[in-house]
């Protein structure tokens, strides 16, 4: 196992291309929720109102709202991840070193199992970088600070670690699928509306369907927090349907990335 | 004797295309096994379904009397068709790759660059090298596990005459070493040079399998040139099966089976002619090669 994720690694660590995204990538995952807060500083010295709202008021950062705003915010970011799992598996086919990495010895599914293990290491990194930041910024803005409240939500961090795996395995798959960096990409980008487009197009009930559909399933784990500082009624923790879906997707999402590469021709 | 490769009834069909159709090849152990056939006839495809990387439609085949695994291709060096790498990566880091998917350390890393003469280059990004280089590395990354076996597509292809004479010496020391290669060329000449057996491939299907030493046997031709006019003498003569008139006064003499230009010398001093030219000419690859296309 750690063999086939040194051997993804070392394919990396000397490609600009891949440096540029990851900064771009964590930079960006760092620098909104950090400086948020200064955003709504500046607005309110502007005089903006939030409705009847006062600004400053708004507990954005607040334990224990903070980890459901910050998750869901950086599920957003992870499409910059999800364009360079793009890259770096259709590079693998323009390139055409899969096929040399199997004529090297590399079974097809070890060569799914380092991209899968890469994966996993980068969600894993976001999450943290996420829990640290939440961490970070609560402790600097929120009043309470007792581990009650810092805790109370935290689930949306695995929450978001598991939301971020399925995003990023889903984009290897049509990766795999499609085998071109450009179409992949815009795919990428439009399947989301495709999916909203069904949805509009069922009547209900038919329509919760949708739920089940991948996109939908792995963005639902982390509700729109933000109505609730409009006193509207939101979904504060995750729920447990939601979780079990995506546990589902992670082999569905594997197995069909294999099943394109199982007992194909490479060339 | 001891079979590294065997193939049964191998078969590619794309459509109604047959790439490889039903082939039989058993390639010994410490040989080097030369698979030649014009363009298009299988050869690469055939090389790909021994690496896993096509799937045979039909037929099987046995590396060490075992069916082909990934253990298998981590011990064997091999190229096919044209350089793959990394194409950001330097030739270290390329190498660093494949040694991690082969499970070989690093430390031969230098030592196969420099066998290919690639050390000066090696932190250059793969991008920027020239076609012979690109070759040259590839035939380092093939050396890179200290293979039992090398299968080497045109491994030739696109080098210098220098880089030629280098990676056919390399080829005769690595045989040396008891090693077995496969080696697939369109280079006759190389084949004959550094093969000990190999099999001709015509539209797919084997057409001939043989000792690269046996193409030398069998009737032997000589060239012969005397003062006076030789062919009435020829024409009698009991060792010649046919004299055919070549240039200024020279036959090319088709012997009768065993015999040789020491039994013509002697059979025309016997007749009280001195041969003023006799050469044997050793039957070239490339001729047997064609005859063999040609009969197909
Ligand atoms: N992916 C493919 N789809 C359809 N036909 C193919 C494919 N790959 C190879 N072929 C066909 O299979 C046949 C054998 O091709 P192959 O590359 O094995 O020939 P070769 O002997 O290596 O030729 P060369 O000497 O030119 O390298 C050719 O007719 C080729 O057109
Ligand atoms: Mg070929």
């Amino acid at each position: 196992m750690i063999r086939l994720l040194k051997i993804d690694l070392a394919k990396l660590l000397s490609y600009r291309t891949f440096w540029v995204l990851i900064g771009i990538y964590f930079s960006i995952l760092i620098l909104i929720p950090i400086s948020g807060m200064e955003f709504l500083k500046w607005l309110a010295s502007k005089g903006a109102q939030f409705g009847e709202i006062d600004i400053m008021k708004i507990p954005l950062y607040h334990f224990p709202d903070i980890w459901q705003n910050l998750t869901y915010v950086a599920k957003f970011i992870t499409l910059i991840a999800g364009i360079l799992v793009v890259i770096l598996t259709t590079n693998e086919f323009s390139y055409k070193t899969i096929r040399q990495n199997v004529i090297d010895g590399l079974s097809r599914a070890d060569f799914i199992t380092s991209k899968v293990l890469f994966i996993l290491g980068l969600s894993l990194v976001s999450a943290l970088v996420v829990l640290f930041i939440g961490l970070l910024m609560g402790s600097i803005y929120s009043p309470q600070t007792e581990m009650h409240y810092m805790f109370q939500h935290i689930g949306f961090v695995p929450a978001f670690f598991l939301m971020t795996l399925n995003f990023l395995l889903f984009s290897m798959m049509l990766a795999l699928v499609i085998k071109r960096a450009g179409l992949s990409i815009v795919l990428l980008l439009v399947y989301p509306l495709f999916e909203v487009i069904i949805r509009s197009m069922l009547p209900d009930p038919v329509d919760n369907v949708v739920n089940f559909f991948p996109f939908w399933a792995i963005t639902n784990l982390v509700d729109f927090p933000f109505s609730r500082y409009a006193f509207q009624e939101i979904r504060d923790s995750v729920a447990i349907k939601d979780i079990i879906i995506n546990l589902v997707y992670i082999p569905v999402l594997i197995g069909v990335s294999y099943k394109t590469i199982a007992q194909k021709n490479l060339s | 004797m001891e079979t590294v490769l065997s193939t049964h009834q191998l078969s590619k069909h794309y459509g109604r295309l047959k790439a490889v159709d039903k082939l039989d090849l058993t390639v010994p152990k410490g040989s080097v096994f030369g698979i030649l056939g014009p363009n298009g006839s299988g050869k690469t495809t055939t090389l790909g379904m021994l690496l896993d990387v096509i799937q045979p439609t039909g037929g099987s085949y046995n590396w060490f009397d075992k069916p082909g695994s990934k253990e298998q291709r981590k011990k064997i060096g091999a190229i096919l068709e044209t350089p793959i790498f990394y194409p950001y990566l330097s030739a270290v880091k390329n190498l660093e790759v494949v040694a991690l998917i082969k499970e070989v350390g690093p430390q031969r890393i230098p030592e196969v660059l420099k066998q290919v003469g690639l050390s000066e280059r090696q932190n250059d990004k793969y991008r920027t090298y020239s076609l012979g280089m690109k070759q040259r590395l590839s035939i380092a990354s093939a050396l890179l596990c200290d293979p039992d076996v090398m299968i080497l597509d045109e491994p030739t292809n696109g080098l210098d005459p220098q880089g030629i004479a280098d990676i056919r010496s390399l080829i005769i020391d690595i045989a040396r070493q008891g090693k077995t290669i496969v080696l697939a060329s369109h280079l006759l000449d190389e084949v004959q040079k550094v093969c000990t057996d190999f099999a001709v491939l015509n539209k797919g299907s084997l057409i001939y399998t043989g000792k690269v030493e046996d193409v030398a046997k069998g009737e032997s031709k000589v060239v012969v040139k005397a003062e006076v006019n030789l062919e009435p003498v020829l024409q009698k003569c009991p060792l010649v099966v046919d004299a055919k008139p070549v240039n200024n006064g020279r036959f090319e003499v088709s012997m009768a089976e065993g015999k040789t230009a020491i039994d013509l010398n002697r059979f025309l001093f016997d007749q009280k002619i001195v041969a003023s030219h006799l050469e044997t000419q050793t039957k070239s690859l490339e001729k047997q090669f064609l005859e063999i296309l040609n009969q197909a």
